[in-house]
């Protein structure tokens, strides 16, 4: 990584002159940082996680909801309900709960156990806080995939957070309810 | 009516406005009537939040864009000029 940042750093010195603004700035040298690292990851082949299966390229998705056709939920029975819904988190504070420093560590566990694709477009879109456009074309990928993996990825950090809140292991204090286990 | 699977598939881009008014309203109606769905929205809205909440302050007040261009280009003058 340090020497995908150092290429990354060398490459915005010698290309500055050809950057015409048309971009932020920010999303050119991410650009070049998401070029450098899967340069690097190809040179030393170094495959340590499946590839993403090539996402939905629909064109009906926008009044379908992204991911209708993807891995669902695993509470929704077959008739599209919950069949066990969402356990609530039931937090006192929700705010100071998540500013935690274990929620963090646990944010960042469920971050790096995603799927390479995932986890690229929800660092620069959520943790980054980049514009959709710029992450398609920083990584890209169409519009549609974006939205597809954003909310894969998000789901997942979800459900590693339900996991920790309501397996008794958050030292966040919980109104009343025993939970009895994570919901799954 | 949307069910609990259009809605959930739905999360994020309703979390995000990126859904049209009509589909909105028919999400609307659906979590007024559905605890789990609720539920599930306000968990998904935290893992966002909690998402956003790793994004690092940038260290101080960074130069601004032109200034860091004009020292790039300083530091690297081009050779036609």
């Amino acid at each position: 990584m340090e020497e995908a940042v150092q290429e990354t750093w060398l490459a915005v010195i010698r290309g500055i002159h050809g950057f015409e603004g048309r971009a932020p700035l920010q999303s050119w040298i991410f650009s070049i940082l998401v070029n450098q690292v899967r340069r690097l990851a190809t040179r030393e082949k170094r495959h340590a996680r499946p590839a993403d299966p090539p996402g939905p390229e629909r064109s009906d998705t926008a009044d379908r909801g992204v991911g209708a056709d993807d891995e669902e939920e695993p509470g929704l029975g077959p008739a599209g309900r919950w069949k066990d819904p969402p356990v609530p988190w039931s937090l006192d504070d929700p705010e100071s709960a998540l500013l935690g420093g274990e929620t963090l560590e646990v944010i960042e566990a469920a971050l790096e156990s995603l799927p390479e694709a995932q986890r690229q477009v929800v660092l620069l879109t959520d943790v980054e806080g980049l514009a959709a456009d710029a992450v398609c074309n920083i990584l890209g990928v169409s519009g549609t995939n974006q939205r597809v993996l954003l909310h894969r990825a998000r789901t997942q950090i979800r459900r590693a957070l339900g996991d920790y809140f309501t397996s008794g292991k958050s030292g966040a204090r919980t109104r009343g309810r025993k939970e009895g286990g994570p919901s799954r | 009516m949307m069910n609990c699977r259009e809605v959930t598939a739905s999360g994020s881009d309703y979390l995000d406005r990126k859904v049209g008014p009509g589909r909105r309203l028919r999400i609307v109606l659906h979590l007024a009537m559905c605890a789990g769905c609720r539920a599930y929205m306000r968990q998904l809205r935290m893992a966002i939040r909690g998402l956003q909440s790793l994004r690092k302050p940038p260290a101080g007040e960074s130069p601004v864009d032109e200034d860091l261009l004009s020292k790039f280009r300083e530091a690297n003058p081009r050779r036609d000029d």
